[in-house]
């Protein structure tokens, strides 16, 4: 063989497969969509909601809190994979690459302490719970929703004395 | 005494012929899809009442509707019949129009038991009097509670009805 002249040839299975594997999927859908029914109407089309009329939009809002572990397990886990390509070479190499393993921990064990200072790792408190400060006041105060929500109720009309 | 085996294709029901030395069979696009579409009939459960209990045993292990290739699936969108097995109020007659509407066509109705062929032994302020008041129905099951073998042969029926079928598979009629 001449310089530069290389072809992978053992790799061609695979290029057919993933061939076939588009091939299986694409080729489905498009004979479906050729002969399939087309017969919309407004409540073929409503979201399936076990028989009722869909109420509330599926698309809610929730915490910001699930975002920053995110980012933060990305972050570990590169460093992670790092370490596991680090351990199997461990014996040969010596102090110098001991050495610069440490700073790499290091530096990313600075980015922890940030983290830990900023409080990223507090996954319920007093800010991301706005009912509990209210339920807080009585001694003894449930964890439940439901039961902090019908206190509020039987609270509403009575004195201070009284209060359950 | 020498027999000379047939050459050529021979019918052998109406519409499919079988050519004997080469293993082919002839038959129309309309008779493959219709086989096809029968063998795997996949309901979508709406048990209401007694009847689907009954419903339950026929899918159970003594008497086994996966033999004939019905697979209760939990949502319309991925169901070609619907078995409506107990009594339909006038409360859930709504909810079981509109489950029936998220279905995908070709679709069929298997009214099962007495109630939900025609309201049953209640006839009061709250029954509605049989399902094919609000939907078409295309197999009637009676029974109080039907049987499982009855269930069995109402489902055979569909089959049937599914067999007979022409062309009702395509966007293009």
């Amino acid at each position: 063989m001449t310089p530069g002249s290389y072809v992978p040839t053992e790799y061609l299975p695979i290029i057919v497969l993933m061939a076939i594997a588009f091939l299986f999927g694409a080729v489905t859908l498009l004979v479906g969509g050729l002969f399939r029914l087309r017969r919309p109407y407004r409540e073929k089309l409503l979201p399936y909601a076990s028989g009722n009329e869909p109420g509330e939009a599926p698309r809610v809002r929730f915490s910001i809190k699930y975002y920053i572990i995110a980012m933060l397990f990305v972050v570990f886990d590169v460093e992670a994979v790092f370490l596991y390509s680090w351990a199997t070479v461990f014996n040969g190499l010596g102090l110098y690459a001991l050495i610069e393993m440490i700073l790499f921990i290091v530096m990313l064990a600075l980015g922890f302490v940030y983290a830990w200072k900023k409080q990223a790792f507090v996954w319920d408190d007093q800010l991301s719970n706005p009912g509990r400060a209210a339920s807080r006041r009585t001694e003894g105060a449930q964890h439940s929703c439901r039961e902090a929500a019908w206190r509020d109720e039987q609270n509403a009309g009575r004195t201070s004395a009284g209060k359950i | 005494m020498i027999t000379v085996e047939p050459q050529g294709p021979v019918e052998v029901e109406q519409g499919i012929k079988i050519i004997p030395g080469a293993n082919t069979i002839i038959a129309s696009v309309d008779k493959l899809v219709n086989w096809g579409r029968l063998s795997s009939l996949w309901p979508a459960t709406f048990g209401l009442a007694c009847c689907a209990i009954e419903m339950m045993t026929t899918g159970s292990a003594h008497y086994d509707l996966d033999r004939l290739g019905v697979i209760f699936r939990g949502s319309p969108r991925q169901a070609d019949a619907i078995i409506i097995a107990g009594t339909v109020t006038k409360k859930m007659s709504p909810i079981v129009r509109r489950v029936y509407d998220q279905m995908p066509e070709p679709r069929y109705v298997i009214a099962m038991g007495t109630c939900a062929c025609s309201g049953g032994i209640f006839n009061s302020y709250s029954t509605v009097q049989g399902a094919d008041a609000f939907l078409p129905v295309d197999v009637y099951i009676p029974g109080c509670p039907p049987r499982p073998e009855a269930l069995m042969e109402g489902l055979i029926k569909l089959q049937e009805k599914i067999r007979q079928e022409h062309f009702k598979w395509s966007a293009w009629r």
